[in-house]
């Protein structure tokens, strides 16, 4: 069932509708609200949310956009929401994000090539972390490969061109970070 | 996953890539579903609200319109003063003539006016008193002694008062003299 279909029934009121598109886009959505917080925590209270915005206002969407694009936006704002408030600004303070454990995919994988991957990945997440703000929601929406620069673009009203580049950057900067490090590059 | 500490483009995307692409927690949508469902069962009581304050408005707002009053608009004021007759009006009466004017009386003589009456009575406390010749005379009734019990007491003469003489010559015995 396309998108469009799944749409015309959940505004019908078809639950099981609604479901279908939570099932298809949980990842998605989640992957951009973790984007901008950073934080596992933050990013599914702000990805539930996302979903529970998008079905009271399922409505009101016109089609102008795909849907993967909409929820793109609701759950970008509502990212930036989670990482405004308060209390979350608190409990960064007394905690490190990038320090979150990372589960790398362990399928055809030796025991030894799993913890030397986990140390990569844990690297890498701590560097991506401290990287400037703008820099690190690009590289993170652009790495995690849901969205084009498009529907990026059109989503956060950040032109194309402006989005490359401060991905271009990220990467640049990580890479010297990584270097620094005894990466060879 | 990165096998050495090499890294080129393809490897840096690969390895970032990889640390991002993070899925949602296991049972994320059954989550999501649940939410929906609490939020979904919380609104159904409230449903009636949103008519039911529809309804109070458009009460409350019919209630205001009640009582207001009519609202006169000035053109129709004007076209009912251009329709109703107007009313003849009475001719004017005609003025009374000027009846001739009385002649002066001679105005009488000016009479002297009549002298002020002493407002304060002047006393002369200065003038001279009546003879006591004048005054009536009180005859004062004679008084026996022994009827009041009174006796009589000898009295010695006095010494000669001698006269008080100060020498002045005499010496200050302690310096008083000097206040």
């Amino acid at each position: 069932m396309t998108d469009g279909e799944l749409v015309e029934r959940a505004r019908r009121g078809d639950r099981a509708a609604f479901d279908a598109i939570v099932e298809r886009y949980q990842h998605v959505v989640f992957r951009t609200a973790l984007a901008v917080t950073s934080n596992r925590e933050e990013a599914e209270d702000a990805a539930q949310e996302t979903f529970l915005r998008a079905f009271g206002h399922i409505g009101t969407f016109r089609g102008d956009s795909s849907l993967k694009t909409w929820l793109l936006a609701i759950a970008w704002r509502e990212g930036i929401s989670k990482r405004r408030s308060l209390v979350n600004r608190l409990r960064r303070m007394v905690s490190t994000p990038e320090d979150e454990a990372f589960d790398p995919p362990a399928a055809g994988r030796t025991e030894e090539a799993r913890v030397v991957d986990a140390e990569h990945a844990l690297t890498v997440r701590r560097l991506v972390a401290r990287l400037p703000q703008s820099y690190r929601e690009a590289l993170m929406l652009a790495a995690a490969g849901d969205y084009t620069f498009d529907e990026m673009s059109a989503a956060l009203g950040v032109p194309v061109g402006t989005l490359k580049w401060r991905v271009s950057e990220a990467r640049r900067q990580l890479r010297e970070k990584l270097r620094a490090l005894g990466y060879q590059g | 996953m990165m096998d050495d500490t090499r890294l080129d483009d393809a490897a840096l995307d690969v390895l970032v890539s990889e640390t991002v692409r993070v899925d949602a927690p296991e049972g994320f949508a059954i989550r999501v579903g649940a939410a929906l469902d609490s939020r979904e069962s919380l609104a159904r009581p409230r449903a009636w609200l949103r008519p039911a304050f529809a309804v109070a408005a458009l009460l409350l707002a019919a209630l205001w319109w009640w009582r207001q009053p009519v609202p006169v608009k000035p053109e129709g004021l004007r076209e009912t003063r251009a329709v109703a007759p107007v009313a003849p009006r009475a001719p004017y009466a005609p003025r009374a003539p000027y009846a001739p004017r009385a002649p002066y009386a001679p105005r009488a003589p000016y009479a002297p006016p009549a002298p002020y009456a002493p407002v304060y009575v002047r006393i002369d406390h200065e003038r001279a008193l009546d003879a006591l010749d004048d005054l009536p005379a009180v005859q004062q009734a004679g008084i026996d002694p022994a009827a009041i019990g009174t006796r009589t007491i000898d009295v010695q003469p006095a010494d000669a008062i001698t006269p008080l003489t100060i020498d002045t010559d005499r010496p200050d015995p302690g310096g008083e003299g000097d206040h």
